[in-house]
């Protein structure tokens, strides 16, 4: 569905790469997360597999991109559109319509959609993302967690072969940011759909990723399952990453010697770990 | 929402296309009528179908807002017509600025036609969603689709310049900036000076809006287009109940002015 | 510092805040906290008068926000929004941090000290004839913050300061908000990050539909199953880990190194 091979990019006029030597395959069904600090690579990243960039943000690209098996500078943008959905950061900045349902169902009328169809698919997306009785509220009158998650809506009822996520989660609370992984989960699941998340939350990167990409000043720092990019604690917390707990723990307990072996992958994994290398009774 | 199988149920499920071409009639009898209770009744007819329809607050606050436009062409067509019989002086002592029965007449039914005019156009688009603007805009009329996007990016984001300006005086305020002025002057200098970071932030939504949008399908040289939304039987029930109104209305006033 | 007596309001007809009072003393580090639509907003907006209480009283240090412009409050009260551009209207960097100082009312020859130390504080010396519109979001953060940092409030509000920020940027905002606090200035922090507030809280507010339904440490709150559920949080990782260890102490004292000393202590085989 996407591959990328030693993918570089340089905008107009900057001296330094903003993207070098990339390389990433994901097929149907993946849902590969992105990571990374401020000016890591990860928006231009966004930008080229939804081909804004080099057509909007000018540019000189090199390498490899397919999305789709297409190459978004040789195809035009609807070539591209009709594959892949983008959720961009800020979700005042994508609505369109007055109205829940009709920003719900404004990609699909744009396409052609028959009614019928827009109708069943803004109902189902509506309800997925728990915004179901919200469909003839005014979007000026929603808060910024709803409006993240209509955003979110408006990508599901397009059911796409390819989701591109920019930091969808920030505007929403922790159970929200969970429940929004859920649904990229689903769609990946159910519908097969590749989905590149660029999400600076790196436990729930680390719980919903099939493979985690870091980039650090243009550059892969880091890439693997999580299994693989837990191994490294050090490394993602010298890159600016916020190592969550367990992690935090694991990395102690391994710089101090009390821990040989494999990191663990998850929070369960850590906490079953923990559990055989010590039962905690009393903590004073 | 609006679709081609939904059960009609009031006007505001009709074809969009068939409520353009109501709005082209309202607009037509208002310059067809000459008689001023007929084009006040013409106005009143677009308030009962506000009123039917859920939409008379908004309808209210048009017909309010072209009050004023409507005033300031009576003034400016009241002192350019000299025909007919003085009425009064503005100025009695010099005998000037005459005001006459014609002068009077004529402005009146000027500014009713403006205001029965202008108001059926957002009447037409507060009983029309989004997706029927587009649909009539790229659908009905081929136009291209930049047209539909232009039109629903004005709905869509005039309403909040408001708000937004509201958030920026907050900010500043909270940084000191004295935002309560009773000073008119000092108000709109405060105004302007705060559009600069209002402007901007449009500027940077509409980039991000200009993309989401291309990457949701919007295409303006594309081959797809939105489809039509087909009129049903009971559309065309309330399209001839509507213009056997403003028939009967045009009628009258001719048969009122040929007597 | 603060001194919030039943507190009601109501916006378009609808009660937002039902009845809150609230008395938090100079140098506290208050963590507002609760599910969206609580009213977070709404209570932050009553402390520098943005919002007049339709019943009750808020008092900033004594002096009644009913009877007190914003731009008044300002010079007592710092407010550092969600969204930095809804704030930045200057060209320049120094500009935009002079613009807070003039309108506070400080003496002109403190100025050029003052924004000299904002800029340092927040790592923007070397930005201070950079137009900020061109700057990276998170940069413009720190801009909207050197401005507020400037005037030297009593009390700085944040509203979720961190929410698009990466981890040095977030670290930073919090430390100097934690700097303030130890100085005995008053800050009173929105977030939904539980792993903030448990390391820079002193005490945290749970409101939950306009109502404050616990005042408590933040060790309390993490303790509290039943009340994270209803104000839609979660507890931290480490307290996660901790009562998954089963682990019965207070746990106000948690922490990376103190946990692993304890695993550590109770090691009976390295190997996983």
């Amino acid at each position: 569905m996407i591959k990328l091979e030693t993918l570089a990019f340089r905008y107009e006029d900057a001296e330094n790469l903003a993207l070098d030597g990339i390389i990433l395959s994901a097929g149907p069904g993946r849902l590969v997360c992105v990571a990374g600090a401020d000016r890591s690579g990860k928006t231009t990243l966004f930008r080229l597999l939804n081909g804004t960039a080099p057509r909007a943000f000018p540019g000189e690209r090199s390498g490899t991109l397919l999305v789709g098996g297409l190459d978004p500078e040789a195809h035009g943008h609807s070539a591209i559109g009709a594959l892949v959905t983008s959720v961009f950061d800020d979700p005042d900045s994508q609505i369109i319509s007055l109205t829940v349902e009709e920003e719900v169902a404004f990609a699909l009328v744009q396409r052609g959609t028959d009614f019928d169809e827009i109708r069943s698919r803004v109902t189902d997306a509506l309800s997925r993302v728990g915004l179901s009785g919200f469909e003839r509220r005014a979007t000026g009158s929603l808060s910024g967690g709803q409006k993240q998650r209509l955003v979110m809506a408006s990508a599901l009822a397009l059911k796409p072969r390819i989701l591109l996520v920019d930091e969808g989660t920030s505007a929403l609370d922790p159970e929200g940011a969970r429940h929004f992984f859920t649904l990229i989960r689903e769609m990946t699941v159910r519908e097969g759909t590749t989905a590149i998340v660029i999400e600076r939350d790196l436990e729930l990167t680390l719980e919903f990723a099939d493979e985690i990409l870091v980039l650090h000043q243009g550059i892969t720092a880091a890439q693997g399952a999580p299994g693989v990019i837990t191994q490294n604690p050090e490394l993602l917390k010298g890159l600016g990453l916020r190592l969550p707990a367990w992690l935090e723990l694991c990395a102690e307990l391994k710089a101090r010697g009390a821990l040989s072996g494999e990191i663990p992958a998850s929070e369960r994994e850590a906490i079953d770990l923990f559990s055989t290398l010590a039962t905690v009774r009393e903590y004073a | 929402m609006n679709d081609t199988n939904a059960a009609f149920r009031h006007p505001r499920d009709m074809a969009p296309i068939l409520k353009f071409i109501c709005m082209l009639g309202f607009i037509a009898a208002t310059y067809l009528t000459e008689s001023l209770l007929l084009i006040g009744s013409i106005i009143a007819l677009e308030a009962l179908v506000a009123l039917t329809t859920g939409v008379f607050r908004p309808f209210r606050i048009t017909v309010v807002a072209l009050l004023f436009g409507a005033l300031t062409l009576c003034l400016f067509q009241i002192f350019t017509i000299a025909e007919g019989t003085v009425v009064f002086y503005l100025f009695p002592f010099w005998k000037a600025g005459a005001i006459t029965d014609v002068g009077v007449q004529s402005c009146l039914v000027l500014s009713l036609r403006m205001m029965a005019s202008v108001a059926s156009i957002p009447l037409m688009l507060s009983l029309t969603s989004q997706t029927q603007v587009v649909s009539l805009i790229s659908g009905d009329f081929r136009l291209p689709g930049a047209y539909s996007i232009m039109l629903v990016t004005a709905l869509r984001f005039i309403p909040t310049f408001g708000d937004r300006m509201r958030m920026v005086l907050q900010a500043e305020a909270s940084r000191g900036y004295n935002t309560e002025t009773g000073n008119p002057i000092r108000k709109i200098g405060m105004i302007l000076r705060l559009s600069l970071p209002l402007l901007i932030s449009c500027a940077r939504d509409v980039d991000t809006l200009a993309l989401s949008i291309e990457t949701r399908g919007f295409d303006p040289r594309g081959s797809v287009r939105p489809r039509r939304i087909i009129p049903k039987a009971g559309d065309f029930v309330h399209l001839t109940l509507c213009f056997a109104v403003l028939t009967a209305i045009v009628a009258t006033d001719k048969l009122i002015h040929v007597r | 510092m603060i001194r919030i007596s039943n507190l009601r309001a109501s916006i378009k007809k609808t009660e937002i805040l039902r009845g809150i009072s609230v008395h938090v003393k100079a140098g506290e580090f208050i963590a507002l906290v609760g599910p969206n639509g609580a009213g977070k907003t709404t209570l932050l907006k009553h402390l520098n008068g943005l919002l007049k209480p339709t019943v009750g009283t808020v008092e900033i240090a004594g002096v009644d926000t009913k009877k007190s412009r914003t731009s008044e409050l300002a010079r007592r009260v710092g407010f550092l929004f969600q969204n930095p551009d809804q704030q930045i209207l200057c060209m320049t960097v120094r500009e935009e941090i002079r613009f807070g100082l003039r309108h506070c009312g400080v003496p002109k020859e403190e100025w050029d000290a003052r924004i000299e130390a904002a800029a340092v504080r927040t790592g923007l010396s070397k930005k201070l004839d950079a137009d900020p519109f061109l700057l990276t979001r998170s940069r413009r953060q720190r801009v909207a913050l050197a401005s507020v940092l400037a005037t030297k409030p009593e009390i700085l509000v944040l509203d979720e300061p961190t929410s698009a920020q990466d981890e040095a940027e977030t670290r930073r905002v919090m430390e100097i908000s934690r700097d303030l606090s130890l100085a005995g200035k008053t800050v009173i922090l929105v977030s939904h990050d539980m792993e903030l507030v448990a390391k820079y809280a002193h005490r945290v507010l749970v409101l939950i539909d306009g109502k404050i339904e616990a005042d408590c440490a933040p060790a309390d709150l993490f303790d509290n199953d039943e009340l994270l559920s209803r104000a839609a949080l979660s507890k931290p990782g480490l307290h996660r880990i901790a009562r998954a260890l089963g682990y019965d102490g207070r746990t106000n004292s948690l922490s990376i190194a103190s946990l692993a000393d304890h695993i550590q202590s109770r090691l009976a085989g390295v190997s996983s």
